[in-house]
């Protein structure tokens, strides 16, 4: 039932895709917009073949940075979601803040990072790094401590170490709770490296989408637009297949 | 992902008469404790390694700054929070609205959402380029993409919303020969009222993130217009202003639309 659904979402999705491509080729045509403001997809299209090899650089540029500081940012989240739950200090001393971290835009921070670590590519992956870090911490921790008592104390009884408790038992159980996170995080990662672009860089999407607006070129700007958004699309969709294989027993769609 | 206050209760056997501040400071000691540490140690670093305040300005000096021109400052607050709310409250509005109708006739649903997902399944971000050469770098475009970027939050939220009540409430109420109206407007919105909220609240750091962001890429005044303007300048302590007035003006908006949701949702 859910798979069928989830079936049928898709083909309405691609269908709908599909529509808004044909439509958007269609009315430029047939409204005679200008192509300053909006160029048929075909143009934009053909832009995107014949600019192909630095495009392709832009978007590798981008997903390394944005992948490279997910990873970052969900190693650093699980440890200090683990660090949480063994302290109850620690948690009480910095959880509400991490908390509060998701009710601010903390990408503006950016601003600074760049100032402090320049142009390259490392300034993007901090940026990524801590946009992704605390909502993995805490859902971490809230997935730690999903664990009952019980279930504790029956692995201790048995005589296991805290640490094949942490193990064996709570981060296999916080798993599920922890890729919510990574989902949220990639999204984060990606938006977060684009806004670092724009600070100064010499390469990436952000870089295109800002040029493009500088030099007034739509087609290019538009080809931007689409290839972040299937650069988007393609890291959720690589998370949700690695979500599937690592935690699958939770049947989510 | 909600960002929940944690249910905090004061400690067992805590003194009686101790006043409103020895209770608060009895229930917030730990984190007070973290802000106090973490200042010390800022302060103390700036201090020992003497770095100079364009790396890293103390936060004394970040508050002495920000009071010394209130009047920019004030000003650039101004447009950005003007951007936020009102892309915000017309995006809420906007996206309860086709929630309403999605629910009342699934086949709108099923035309107009794919749409919608699909047009903000590319980070709203990147259409910021866009947004400003078609409407140009005052708060317009800002405006047009929070409203797009909240307008989606609220409606999936509220569509789920709308759709969590019981179904034997429903069928409940229809035996009583309660029409689709009144089914909606006495069980499925106040039903969905927590839902909507929550997405509400995400939706406040969304409006916020975006006039920013979005104002870093070029505007006539704003926070984030700011933020650029120090960083192109190297401006370490402008820029720690801006950043932190964003920061602040995002806490309030978003308490206030929590104390609300409280209200309104009390259950």
């Amino acid at each position: 039932m859910s798979r069928r659904s989830s079936i049928g979402r898709f083909t309405a999705q691609l269908f709908a895709l599909l529509a808004i491509f044909v439509a958007w080729e269609w009315s430029v045509w047939l409204f005679e917009i200008s192509h300053d403001k909006l160029p048929p997809l075909s143009v934009v299209l053909s832009t995107m073949w014949f600019d192909r090899a630095p495009l392709a650089a832009a978007v590798g540029t981008t997903l390394l940075e944005a992948v490279l500081g997910l990873m970052a940012g969900t190693a650093t989240g699980v440890v200090s979601g683990i660090a949480f739950s063994r302290s109850r200090l620690l948690e009480r001393m910095f959880l509400p803040y991490f908390v509060a971290s998701q009710a601010i835009p903390i990408i503006a921070f950016g601003a600074i990072i760049i100032m402090w670590f320049g142009n390259g590519i490392a300034s993007k992956v901090i940026i990524a790094l801590y946009l992704s870090f605390f909502p993995v911490a805490v859902n971490t921790l809230r997935g730690i401590r999903s664990v009952g008592e019980g279930e504790i104390g029956l692995l201790r009884s048995f005589g296991a170490s805290p640490t094949a408790i942490l193990f064996k038992l709570q981060l296999p159980a916080a798993l599920p709770s922890i890729m919510t996170a990574v989902r949220l995080g990639a999204s984060l990662a990606l938006v977060g490296a684009i806004v670092g672009e724009w600070f100064g860089a010499s390469q990436g999407l952000g870089v295109v989408l800002l040029m493009a607006m500088f030099d007034y070129r739509i087609p290019q700007l538009w080809a931007g637009i689409l290839l972040t958004g299937l650069t988007g699309v393609s890291l959720y969709a690589a998370i949700v297949f690695l979500h599937k294989r690592i935690a699958w027993w939770q049947v989510e769609a | 992902m909600s960002a929940r206050p944690l249910p905090r209760s004061l400690p067992e056997g805590a003194p009686n008469g101790i006043g409103r501040v020895g209770r608060l400071l009895l229930l917030y000691w730990p984190p007070i404790l973290a802000a106090v540490l973490l200042i010390a140690v800022w302060e103390l670093a700036v201090w020992w390694f003497q770095l100079p305040n364009f790396v890293l300005p103390t936060p004394r000096e970040i508050i002495l700054v920000s009071l010394e021109d209130p009047r920019t400052l004030l000003q650039d607050t101004a447009t950005t929070v003007g951007e936020a709310v009102s892309g915000y409250i017309a995006g809420s509005l906007f996206g309860l609205l086709l929630a309403i109708l999605f629910v009342t006739w699934p086949s709108v649903e099923r035309c107009l959402l794919p749409f919608y997902v699909t047009i903000n399944s590319v980070p709203m971000i990147a259409y910021g380029p866009l947004a400003i050469i078609w409407f140009g770098v005052g708060p317009a475009s800002k405006v047009v993409l929070i409203f797009l970027a909240v307008s989606y939050t609220v409606l999936i939220n509220a569509v789920a919303g709308l759709r969590s009540c019981d179904p034997v409430a429903i069928d409940l109420l229809r035996s009583f020969g309660a029409s689709n109206r009144t089914i909606l407007v006495k069980l499925r919105m106040p039903a969905s009222l927590p839902w909507i909220f929550s997405g509400l609240r995400v939706a406040v750091v969304h409006a916020m993130i975006l006039a920013v962001v979005l104002e870093m890429l070029g505007a006539n005044s704003g926070l984030g217009w700011s933020i650029y303007k120090a960083t192109q300048m190297m401006s370490f302590v402008e820029a720690w202003v801006a950043v932190g007035a964003s920061v602040v003006v995002s806490l309030i908006i978003y308490t206030i639309v929590t104390r609300i949701g409280k209200r309104v949702a009390w259950w």
